[in-house]
């Protein structure tokens, strides 16, 4: 796990509003990023990134563990970034365009959109646990599947990103899938 | 090999490069109850939403491809129960931009940021005066790309009678391919802010719509208890605007409750 906050800041975000705002403002890159990994709409991230953040307001007084807090974080990101995204291919009815990205290294960009072309379950799936560092048990009680499916798409994941980064991202973009 | 550490690495390095906004504490907040019913702030922000929602309201523009629709879930109930395509929720983000794209403004400031040849408003009912002058970007759903947008700046004035009762005008860029509708409808809220129903069906309140236009600008009105037709008439006159006509659609259907508001 590379990313953490003070302890004493989660705690005291459960009943201090000024903490709690510290605290939205030191984690929303990270929710966002979350959000950006398996939405493939930047506007949609952002959407789904201010959901994930205020579920997370809602929640934190009833978090009594603070060192529970990622695990808890991370799987509230990627919840909401998994809504967000079978909400938005519901409504987009047709092949989505390439997701612009902006960036400053050239390997970056081709992981980042060969992450994006993977259908959402193995996207989400990679995300969580290779972004937010979750287990898999963890990852299957964000995405509500067993622990067994996520390994299987993390495998599929693999395979898929190997042919897509050795293909040199040549291929299609998919459409959305159905959820 | 493309094995767990490398891809544990990569994937980090990959979306941490990703630049992330600013975090929109406002939105944020706004999506959770608790400091929504607390915070002063959010009560002026909600009055300025509650302001973008009017204003996208006020021009009801249906474009070929591209239908000026609501920023709200009110706005979407009305479209609904007019059989009007309301499309999604607006997207929060775009949401939050209107929102802070909406300030007041003077006329002076207003001209320099709107695409039109700004016109104020003249020949106002004895009595009115300006209590607010903003300038605000509707949402803009968009039925080809099925994308939420902020559209073109739009100024928007609110007046007070000497009775308390209010009107609002709203003057917006001229679109020849626009079709403007000859009602308003609005949904009545109860004590808390809740859209009241009749039979599972929302209340809506109708107001007569009139549309004029000084060169590339269009300005609107709404009938309602601040201003009669005759008023808007007189203004529109002052100004020396020419009418638009107005496109009548049909009504809600099956058992809703209308209250008409008598110009």
């Amino acid at each position: 796990m590379n990313f953490s906050v003070e302890r004493s800041l989660i705690e005291r975000a459960r009943g201090d509003r000024e903490a709690l705002n510290d605290l939205i403002e030191r984690i929303w890159p990270e929710v966002y990023r979350v959000c950006i990994g398996i939405v493939r709409d930047r506007m949609a991230a952002e959407d789904a990134a201010q959901e994930a953040c205020a579920s997370i307001a809602r929640g934190i007084p009833s978090l009594h563990e603070a060192g529970a807090f990622y695990g808890w974080m991370y799987r509230i990101a990627g919840r909401c970034a998994v809504d967000a995204e079978k909400t938005r291919c519901r409504n987009v009815h047709q092949p989505e365009r390439d997701v612009p990205i902006v960036d400053d290294t050239a390997a970056s960009i081709d992981l980042h959109a060969a992450i994006l072309k993977l259908p959402l379950a193995p996207r989400a799936a990679v995300v969580l646990t290779y972004f937010a560092g979750l287990r898999s048990s963890e990852v299957a009680a964000a995405l509500h599947v067993p622990s067994p499916t996520v390994r299987f798409h993390l495998m599929l994941a693999r395979r898929r990103l190997r042919e897509l980064l050795s293909a040199g991202l040549t291929g299609t973009q998919e459409a959305c899938e159905r959820a | 090999m493309l094995n767990d550490d490398i891809l544990g690495s990569n994937v980090r390095a990959a979306l941490t490069s990703q630049p992330a906004p600013p975090a929109d504490l406002q939105a944020i907040m706004q999506r959770e109850p608790r400091t929504a019913q607390t915070s002063p702030m959010r009560r002026r922000l909600g009055a300025l939403a509650a302001a973008a929602v009017l204003a996208v309201v006020v021009l009801p523009l249906v474009h070929p491809q591209a239908l000026l629709a609501a920023v709200s879930s009110d706005v979407r109930i009305v479209l609904r129960a007019l059989h009007l395509p309301a499309g999604p929720p607006v997207s929060t983000a775009v949401l939050s931009r209107i929102r802070t794209g909406t300030h007041a403004t003077t006329v002076a400031e207003a001209s320099r940021e709107v695409p039109f040849k700004l016109v104020p408003p003249a020949g106002l009912p004895a009595g009115a005066r300006q209590s607010t002058m903003y300038l605000m970007h509707p949402g803009t759903w968009s039925a080809k790309t099925h994308q939420w947008s902020v559209g073109a700046p739009l100024v928007l004035w609110k007046f007070t009678r000497s009775n308390g009762t209010t009107f609002r005008l709203q003057a917006a860029k001229y679109d020849p391919h626009g079709r403007y509708f000859a009602y308003m409808w609005q949904t009545v809220e109860d004590a808390h802010g809740n859209v009241v129903t009749v039979k599972g069906h929302p209340e809506l309140i109708r107001h007569e719509a009139f549309f004029w236009r000084n060169g590339d600008q269009v300005m609107s009105a709404f009938t309602g208890d601040g201003i009669k037709r005759e008023e808007i008439a007189a203004i529109r006159r002052a100004m020396s605007g020419t009418a638009i006509p107005t496109v009548r659609t049909k009504g809600p259907q099956g058992g809703r409750r209308l209250m008409l508001v008598k110009p």
